[in-house]
């Protein structure tokens, strides 16, 4: 028999004498330890998913917990606030309390009006008018010489508190009327308030008053109470 | 169609976590090996609870070493050599030495491997080649194996025993002598 015949008949002894298999429970080990090992490397983002929420949720909580213990907890005093609106608009005895009863207990600003004459105003930076959102309503009124001082002290109210004084004090200053200024008014109308304070002068308030009653029902944009001041004191006056 | 693969594109599809196949990629891979691989480690060992569990270990030792495989080594080649030195471990763990010192044996004549008559014969001839491979030196027995069961040429054999291929070379030459001469006796 040649060699490599010889190597072919030890190659089929050997093989018809070896047939072991593995267990069966080994083939399924094996082949569900590869499976898990895959599964598990796509589960991966889902598990960092999961992971993250749990890891940032706590900490949001924190930060909102530690936002209310500030509100809570610091008392504020409000440096002079300077509203370029109407003082007429504003009732200076009415608290802002007074005027939106669905506003919070916390609400506990109290307002102080008095005349400043300095025409500059100032926000300071805890005032609801510096929010973006309420900057075209601040500018639509134009800031009149006599200023308002508005002095708030108290603890410092919630953030809803803030939003629903904010959406009250717009609704304020949208409902407000237009401030009488010379650069802002038609000639027509120029010459007849011109012609309201001739008449103050000369001591004819009846006109006075018939001309500036004209006026409230032609024009009721305008804010006339510094012209019924006027007249009031001329009244007086008499 | 894996099945047509070759070992080393199984492999890579199995590596590939993109590839859709890659799990019947394995599959197809164990099976094709499972039994040479399982009958190395269990006439290596003689042990049947051992020869399990190196088994096991063999394969969990491929899946989590996957991302190291060279596509360029075949793949029977990587993971013998991985059996191999569990065996190896296996072995000290035991206190056993293992013995891969070459043997010098006088050159003798084998006699003549003679063609079994029937059936009855073919089934003797196995039964003293099974007991004849267990006693061969386990160098030899490995080196036998490799080349009759896992189809590897000598150099293949050479890396995984990390022997040279003339050495190797000679340890299968003696282990065929000696199964001629074991075979022999059956008559």
């Amino acid at each position: 028999m040649k060699s490599s015949d010889e190597d072919k008949l030890l190659k089929k002894l050997y093989q018809k004498g070896h047939q072991d298999m593995p267990p069966s429970h080994l083939d399924d080990f094996i082949i569900g330890y590869a499976k898990s090992g895959q599964s598990n490397k796509n589960n991966w983002r889902p598990w960092l998913a999961a992971a993250s929420v749990i890891l940032v949720m706590p900490i949001i909580w924190l930060l909102i917990q530690n936002n209310e213990l500030i509100e809570y907890s610091s008392d504020i005093t409000t440096e002079e606030l300077s509203t370029p609106g109407n003082i007429n608009d504003i009732q200076p005895e009415t608290s802002l309390d007074e005027k939106s009863p669905q506003i919070p207990e916390q609400t506990e600003a109290k307002t102080i009006y008095s005349e400043n004459d300095n025409p500059e105003s100032t926000m300071p930076s805890s005032s609801p008018y510096n929010s973006a959102g309420n900057s075209n309503a601040y500018n639509s009124i134009e800031p009149k010489q006599e200023s308002m001082k508005l002095k708030v002290t108290g603890s410092r109210i919630k953030h809803e508190s803030v939003e629903l004084n904010k959406q009250l004090l717009m609704e304020e200053f949208k409902a407000g009327k237009k401030t009488i200024k010379p650069s802002q008014l038609s000639r027509t109308m120029a010459m007849e308030i011109a012609q309201f304070h001739q008449y103050i002068e000369d001591d004819q308030l009846l006109l006075a008053e018939q001309l500036l009653n004209e006026l409230q029902q032609r024009e009721p944009d305008y804010d006339y109470q510094e012209l019924l001041n006027i007249l009031t004191n001329a009244k007086a006056n008499q | 169609m894996l099945d047509q693969l070759s070992d080393e594109k199984l492999m890579s599809s199995y590596i590939d976590e993109n590839d859709i196949y890659n799990q019947r990629a394995f599959e197809t891979l164990y099976n094709r090996h499972k039994g040479s691989f399982y009958r190395f480690i269990t006439q290596s060992i003689n042990n049947n609870h051992d020869a399990n569990e190196i088994f096991q270990e063999l394969w969990l030792k491929i899946i989590k070493n996957k991302n190291n495989y060279n596509p360029d080594l075949r793949f029977t080649t990587w993971a013998y050599t991985i059996a191999r030195r569990l065996i190896i471990d296996l072995y000290r763990k035991n206190g056993r030495n293992i013995e891969f010192t070459e043997e010098t044996i006088s050159d003798f004549k084998a006699p003549t491997l003679k063609q079994p008559e029937n059936e009855f014969e073919f089934k003797q001839m196995t039964q003293h080649l099974k007991i004849a491979i267990e006693s061969l030196p386990i160098t030899q027995r490995l080196t036998f194996i490799l080349k009759n069961d896992a189809g590897l040429n000598i150099q293949e054999i050479a890396q995984i025993t990390e022997q040279p291929t003339e050495k190797t070379k000679s340890q299968y030459r003696y282990a065929v002598q000696k199964l001629r001469k074991a075979l022999e006796q059956v008559k």
